[in-house]
């Protein structure tokens, strides 16, 4: 590992912030997080895990606080400049996955290269390999709703994984997943991680957390980092 | 170039998530292909009728001068053209006679005009001009409606209900068929039996004036000199159909603006409802990492695509509407009185300033509309579009 990566000091968010429906989802968040980490976020629903996933992603802001990326304050910074950071740095695998299940596989991971500049030609082989790469290019030209839980999780990953960022983000990557899907998915982020890349795991499930492939573990519970472990 | 390239698959993507939606598209096409359909043929209709009614008007006579007897137009005694003749500035004065023949069989109504050098600006289509007693030349659409070809005859009733037979010798054609489509021609002789017009006497006058602008100084003066006459200028035939067309198409819009706002308030319904499954689409879009102005593009180019559609079809069908079918939704109210004619077909005369005003009233709405709920969504953080 080569130094901290994200740095995160004093975060909260509310969500709702000043309405009768107010939520606060974090309270007084720290943490660093180094290059190369495997950090798993492990928690009970509702302990702040995706928040958390989501602030770290420049998905959201917090209402309070600081988060450093790369050395980059990114919580206040203007919406253009954070598309930006999450096109290059991250890639986000939602819970949900967040497929656009009407369009076909392919389709699904070129979208993060659509706005960019590289030739359609150039970003459809791109895509390809990715899909070659988690074994989903005999289903290229399929529709993204004809896939199991399984596919959709590699596919999901395959997306995220296609402007090939520093840092990759899953929000309970096993909770649509059997005990099979679940070992495969972990083997191919232990490969990943072996690429050299950061990985940011937020699960409530035991086969992930107890695999010992993380380096760090932070606990949470109802928005605050209650303990950490970790070699 | 990398921007054309940008933008380019960012259209990609755009056609793509139409067919993607192709229900809900396809209504908001339809409900605005029906919308420009309508509008598009008031306005190609009100627009090419009153360009064939100023176009024939350039032929017609300076200045008519017909007699008014009890507020209504009378004959007129052809002792008056002595008198206006003599006015300086007149070069000629011509008498007219003409009526119109209603034809219970075929539930029309033909101009019948008795043929001498008033009558000019007709083109021949075949045949020839009639020449002596018993002749007739028809205009197509009486030939049409009469079933009658040259050679064959027609038979007319007259004042006295004593039936009139006439050889057709010709059949009338000009460019728009408007002013010879309904007429019948026959010899000065003919007419006057006809319509028992009695001898001396006329339906109105022609006068030709050298001076152009000397007309309304000419009619003023016959007005004053023969006070039970009522001149009448051309410019102020073009004044009346300018007006009379104006009202019928205001008339007709009136008529169309209750079907409008119901139409326009479903396409507002349409277009504006962004669904769950459109919100979530643009969360997911944002967060792996499309700009919030790409997202505008995209749905400004399905909002382009959608009513670019609609626009271009919707003013199509009111072309075929009104220059190929004769305007069968729309001929009752704007002809008026006219439907009792033979029917004609208009010539294609379009303004572009009309196709300019409907882009305007279709396109850009639309676009804004599509626009503006997307913008809202697009500016949220993605987190938030997500969890809805």
């Amino acid at each position: 590992m080569k130094g901290v990566l994200i740095e995160i000091e004093g975060v909260s968010k509310l969500y709702n912030q000043g309405m009768p429906d107010e939520v606060r989802a974090l309270t007084g968040i720290t943490m660093q997080i180094m290059k190369g980490e495997v950090v798993i976020l492990k928690g009970p629903s509702g302990s702040g895990k995706t928040t958390l996933l989501s602030l770290i992603g420049c998905m959201a802001r917090p209402t309070e606080g600081r988060i450093v990326v790369k050395g980059r304050a990114v919580s206040r910074l203007p919406e253009r400049f954070l598309t930006d950071i999450r096109r290059k740095t991250f890639g986000f695998v939602f819970q949900e996955f967040n497929l656009i299940m009407d369009i076909t596989l392919i389709e699904n991971v070129m979208l993060p290269l659509y706005p960019t500049g590289m030739r359609y030609s150039e970003i459809r082989l791109r895509a390809s390999s990715m899909l070659d790469r988690f074994g989903l290019s005999e289903k290229a030209d399929h529709l993204a709703r004809s896939l199991s839980g399984g596919q959709k999780q590699r596919l999901a990953i395959a997306r995220a994984m296609v402007n090939d960022p520093e840092i990759l983000l899953l929000d309970e990557p096993t909770a649509h997943l059997d005990a099979g899907c679940s070992e495969e998915l972990l083997n191919m982020l232990s490969s990943l991680r072996d690429d050299g890349r950061t990985i940011i795991i937020a699960t409530h499930d035991p086969l992930v957390y107890e695999r010992g492939f993380a380096d760090r573990i932070f606990e949470m519970r109802d928005g605050m980092i209650r303990g950490v472990s970790g070699r | 170039m990398d921007q054309m390239i940008r933008h380019s698959k960012i259209l990609d993507f755009a056609i793509m998530s139409i067919f993607r939606r192709r229900l809900k598209n396809l209504s908001i096409v339809i409900v605005f292909t029906l919308l420009t359909a309508i509008l598009s043929s008031i306005l190609f209709f009100t627009h090419s009728f009153k360009m064939e009614a100023v176009g024939l008007l350039a032929d017609a006579p300076e200045l008519i001068v017909q007699r008014v007897s009890g507020g209504r137009h009378a004959l007129i005694a052809e002792d008056y053209m002595e008198v206006i003749r003599g006015f300086y500035g007149v070069s000629d004065v011509i008498p007219r006679y003409w009526g119109y023949y209603f034809d219970r069989a075929t539930d029309s109504n033909y101009t019948v005009m008795g043929i001498n050098r008033a009558v000019s600006g007709l083109g021949l289509l075949r045949g020839r001009l009639p020449s002596q007693e018993g002749e007739c030349a028809l205009g197509s659409g009486v030939a049409e409606v009469k079933h009658l070809d040259i050679g064959k005859r027609l038979y007319l009733l007259d004042s006295r209900r004593r039936v009139r037979s006439y050889r057709v010798v010709g059949i009338f054609d000009t460019l728009s068929r408007l002013l010879t489509n309904d007429l019948i021609l026959l010899t000065e002789d003919d007419i006057k039996e006809l319509f028992d017009i009695p001898s001396g006497m006329a339906t109105d006058i022609v006068v030709a004036v050298n001076n152009e602008l000397e007309v309304p100084y000419i009619a003023g003066k016959i007005k004053t000199t023969l006070p039970d006459t009522r001149p009448i200028m051309r410019s102020e035939i073009l004044q009346t159909y300018e007006t009379l067309f104006g009202w019928r198409s205001g008339m007709m819009l009136s008529m169309f603006l209750s079907s409008l706002v119901a139409f326009s308030i479903l396409a507002w319904d349409k277009a504006t409802g962004l669904s769950a499954e459109e919100r979530r689409e643009i969360g997911i879009l944002k967060a792996v990492g499309w700009e919030t102005s790409d997202i505008l593009e995209l749905k400004f180019w399905e909002g382009l695509v959608i009513s670019l559609t609609s626009f271009l079809t919707g003013t199509i069908i009111g072309y075929v509407h009104v220059f190929f079918l004769g305007a069968p939704l729309l001929s009752p109210v704007l002809k008026g009185w006219s439907v009792l004619f033979p029917s004609f077909d208009l010539i294609p005369y379009i303004n572009p300033y009309q196709i300019i005003t409907l882009f305007f009233l279709i396109v850009i709405p639309y676009i804004a509309v599509t626009i503006i709920p997307s913008w809202r969504a697009a500016i949220m953080d993605p987190d938030e579009v997500i969890r809805g």
